[in-house]
């Protein structure tokens, strides 16, 4: 059984992830690590546990992570998910508690005691990178990391050039790429286009009657909102799911290209951009494994199948 | 008739675009002025020449300009043209006689005679134009518009992972010329390769495009394809499959008959001044209203992103022939 | 030992002690004044021409005056800076009608004209931003065979005085000066670790009052005018008198003390643009294409501007 740590800045389309990650039988969720970056890790961190009890399956423990960037100032995206992360539709207190441990130190025990544990990450790597700095050697058991983030030919994403779980902390990003462990990329250009929510996929979540189909689309209506401001477009682009999605069934990868990655960290107007060696100018090693195409179709039923 | 100014760091394609635009009868182009890039100047100013002699019109002035870029070192594309930028072809002297007159002043002489506003294409890096502009600034209202060939989206590139040839030889020059609120029209790069990836939209030319060219057994086809063997073999070893690309003759097409145009957009470019991973990329917002650092965003480059690639060739059958 | 004068061109952003320095020059035996070229620095290119053409009139100084880049190569160009200088750049004097005319050619073109046809190599002293002379070194790099030396006003080897970093003249286009800084030539500097010694006490005025030429009663105006300001500002008793140490360093090199370094201008857009990075110590084995002055003679200073302004006599 695969296993993984889903370290998350838990707003709506990290819940919707967090949901088919738990309830897919081929994985096991060891722990979910919460950061900074949609919005506060207070607000992370309820929303962590409100998906999580929504889920209806079994509860991993869940842990409070660094609530900022390494370096620069955080900023949040509570003007793309709602003050709440959740479209502003105000779900009841979770039950379920928070670790005391610090999310770091966990995915550091986690990855000293386990043999084949992954990370999944569908925020900014702060945590991950954290745990790196402090114990390289026992982050190199880690098996891989499969990190939604990044763009690839996609402008826009957050500013001109980069995707916004990198922009967040890409000294964070940064670090991880220089880590020598296995990544995987999912890029921001994979949520839309063939894979994007629309009215008539909405209106199929609603008509399940079901406590999750209605939370798929009521949780992301801010999400809708920011969605037709920016790209004039009605729809939900769910781009954590497109990263669990990849790793709960590899075969859902029509195209992928192993690339040598970098990443600029000085530029004010480039910061966060990935940078990416397709034409082997540096005579590196690939280091990431770039996802460039999904089956939409296939992604969209593992959707509805974790909604009923 | 539109008036013109071509900027070239004449190489194989640029001398391809020299032709285009003496031989359309739309366009009048009052001079050529040289710059360093594909070749040295010395060069790109002789292959200047010897691009009128094939264009078989009435002499056009050529200015030389500069020879380097303002800041940073000189680089060139010799790998991709020839030593001699023209696939070393051995081809005699040109008899005509470049000007005295340093391109900038040229350029500043020119505007401020002019009475109506002149069109500047630009086929090579911005030194030139921006030094220009820097020395007269009362020039500035006097260029209609600028057509570059130059840039990349993102994603795309080719001289680094993220930036152009064109910006890459002087990025604080193109950052003089993105700033100055000049109407521009961009060409990147990857438009005059693959396109918008839609068949239509494919300007590159394969074999037998090629030796349709050549079949019009005139002078000027001769040289065009012959100068451009190198440019030839290395886009077929980039790509694996035979094609020519011809970047600085669409933005020719762009200029002169815009009707070839199949899509465009506005945006914000800015070029890149300090990477150090993204030194000289242009850098290209389409959103609008206020970015995340409280920068206002107003569009100041019209990005070509498809041109009709039957279109385009039917113009450079037409000047070649 | 030649006789010959050292020829030179002054490019400068008048203001009061580039004034004093164009007054320096322009007299003085051991020197050939060729020109003088304006770059915008204190204040508009205008203000600052006519400013230079003032200066030339009332001292009657007979050489050409040509107007040069209006902005910086890169950066914006500050905004005008009237607490030192004053609303024209140059208050203090009050100047007759303005009969002089700028000269027709630009100063980057002179700046060229000027070392392609002279038989004798031509110093350029640049006491303003350096725009003019990087544009002309790009522009034709063949002036670089007939260039003796750049001694320019500017920088620092120790804290600016508009940024922590950088001293004003590089700061304002620091593009320019990174260009002086790699060209090949011999570059000596006087930057503010000199000039800030040389500060023009009440007590130097009333000195060279006694001399009572035009000469002195220009130095007077203009240097009351400017103790006046500095002290407002800085709170200097006297003002440092900057510019004027180029053309005492080519009058008497014995006067100030260079070290010869690797120095360069940091372009690179951060907290520190625009500083004057000089490799004191020697830890890099960069080339070393700097001459920084590190001391200065300053009472052997003032004699030489008493001499000089005694010549107008």
């Amino acid at each position: 059984m695969r296993t993984y740590i889903i370290d998350t800045d838990t707003a709506s389309d990290d819940a919707v992830a967090l949901i088919l990650a738990l309830r897919h039988k081929e994985i096991t969720v060891l722990a979910i690590t919460c950061t900074a970056g949609n919005l506060s890790i207070a607000k992370t961190t309820r929303n962590a546990r409100i998906a999580t009890e929504l889920a209806q399956t079994y509860h991993p423990p869940i842990y409070a992570g660094v609530d900022r960037p390494l370096i620069r100032v955080l900023s949040v995206g509570e003007h793309v998910h709602g003050k709440d992360g959740l479209g502003d539709m105000n779900y009841p207190e979770p039950s379920l508690q928070l670790e005391d441990e610090h999310a770091v130190d966990a995915i550091l025990r986690f990855a000293r005691t386990h043999q084949d544990v992954g990370i999944i990450t569908l925020g900014p790597l702060t945590n991950v990178a954290m745990a790196i700095l402090e114990d390289p050697k026992a982050m190199s058991n880690i098996t891989e990391i499969i990190a939604m983030g990044g763009q690839y030919r996609m402008p826009n994403g957050c500013t001109a050039n980069a995707e916004f779980n990198i922009w967040v902390d890409a000294e964070a990003a940064k670090i991880v790429l220089e880590s020598g462990i296995h990544i995987t990329l999912v890029p921001l250009d994979l949520c839309y286009g063939e894979t994007e929510i629309t009215k008539a996929d909405r209106d199929h979540l609603k008509s399940f009657k079901t406590v999750r189909g209605d939370f798929f689309v009521d949780c992301n209506r801010r999400l809708i909102e920011y969605n037709q401001r920016s790209y004039d477009k009605d729809i939900i682009s769910l781009p954590d799911p497109t990263c669990v999605a990849v790793v709960l069934e590899p075969s859902i990868v029509l195209h992928s290209i192993d690339v040598y990655t970098r990443i600029e960290v000085k530029s004010p107007l480039s910061y966060g951009e990935l940078i990416y060696d397709f034409d082997g100018l540096q005579g590196q090693k690939p280091n990431v494994r770039l996802i460039t195409e999904i089956d939409a179709l296939r992604f969209k039923e593992m959707i509805f199948e974790a909604a009923k | 008739m539109p008036k013109y100014l071509i900027d070239t760091d004449t190489a194989s394609d640029d001398a391809i675009a020299l032709i285009m635009a003496l031989r359309d009868p739309s366009c009048e182009v009052l001079a050529i002025t040289t710059v360093f890039g594909n070749v040295d100047i010395e060069t790109a100013t002789k292959n200047a020449l010897l691009s009128i002699e094939m264009a078989e019109v009435l002499p056009v002035p050529v200015y030389q300009g500069m020879d380097r870029p303002i800041l940073r070192p000189r680089i060139d594309a010799l790998d991709i043209h020839g030593q001699d930028g023209l696939s070393q072809q051995n081809y005699p002297n040109p008899s005509l006689k470049k000007e005295a007159e340093h391109a900038l002043n040229a350029i500043i002489r020119i505007l401020r005679q002019e009475k109506e506003p002149i069109r500047i294409i630009c086929l090579g890096p911005l030194t030139n134009i921006a030094l220009a502009l820097r020395k007269a600034p009362d020039i500035q209202t006097k260029i209609q518009d600028i057509t570059l060939m130059g840039g990349a989206q993102l994603g795309y590139a080719g001289y680094t992972e993220v930036a152009e040839f064109n910006i890459f030889c002087d990025p604080e020059a193109a950052a003089i010329v993105f700033n100055s609120g000049i109407p521009l029209t961009m060409i990147p790069l990857e438009v005059c390769s693959i396109g918008n990836g839609k068949v239509e939209a494919i300007t590159s030319l394969n074999a037998k495009e090629i030796a349709a060219l050549r079949a019009l057994h005139t002078q000027r086809a001769q040289f065009a394809m012959n100068s451009t063997q190198t440019l030839y073999a290395f886009c077929s070893k980039l790509t694996g499959f035979k094609n020519l690309q011809l970047p600085d003759p669409t933005a020719i097409t762009v200029a002169l008959r815009p009707q070839g145009i199949l899509s465009s957009y506005t945006a914000y470019v800015q070029v890149d001044l300090v990477g150090p991973l993204t030194y000289g990329q242009t850098v290209i917002n389409v959103r609008g209203g206020t970015a995340l650092d409280g920068q206002v965003i107003r569009h100041n480059v019209k990005i070509i992103s498809a041109i009709d690639g039957a279109f385009f060739k039917a113009h450079l059958t037409e000047s070649l022939s | 030992m030649s006789e010959q004068r050292r020829r030179l061109i002054i490019d400068c952003d008048p203001g009061h002690d580039d004034a004093i320095a164009i007054m320096m020059a322009a007299r003085h035996p051991k020197l050939e004044l060729l020109g003088i070229t304006t770059a915008r620095g204190n204040q508009t290119i205008e203000k600052i021409t006519k400013n230079a053409l003032d200066v030339c009139q009332v001292l009657d100084i007979h050489v050409p005056v040509c107007m040069g880049m209006t902005r910086p190569l890169m950066a914006e160009p500050r905004l005008v800076e009237a607490r030192i200088h004053g609303e024209t750049g140059l208050d203090g004097p009050k100047f007759a009608p303005l009969t002089r005319k700028v000269d027709a050619r630009h100063a980057v073109d002179f700046i060229i004209e000027s070392c392609l046809t002279s038989d004798q190599p031509i110093t350029l002293c640049p006491t303003g931003p350096m725009t003019n002379i990087a544009m002309a070194i790009r522009k034709e790099p063949r002036i670089l065979d007939k260039i003796e030396a750049i001694v320019f006003m500017g920088g620092s080897y120790q804290h600016g005085n508009v940024t922590p970093a950088a001293e004003f003249n590089i700061i304002a286009d620091a593009e320019a000066a990174a260009i002086v800084f790699t060209c090949g030539r011999p570059v000596v500097m006087m930057g503010l670790d000199i000039t800030r010694q040389v500060l023009c006490y009440p007590s130097i005025i009333e000195r060279m009052a006694k001399i009572d030429n035009k000469a002195s009663h220009l130095f007077c105006d203009l240097m009351t005018f400017f103790n006046k300001t500095q002290k407002a500002v800085f709170g200097w008793d006297g003002g440092p008198l900057h510019d004027p140490t180029t053309i005492a360093y080519l009058i008497d090199p014995s006067l100030i003390t260079t070290k010869l370094m690797f120095a360069e201008v940091d372009i690179t857009h951060g907290q520190s643009y625009g500083r004057t990075n000089c490799d004191i110590f020697g830890l890099s084995d960069a080339q070393k294409n700097v001459h920084v002055a590190m001391k200065i003679d300053v009472e052997g200073f003032w004699n030489t501007v008493e001499t000089c302004i005694r010549l107008y006599s």
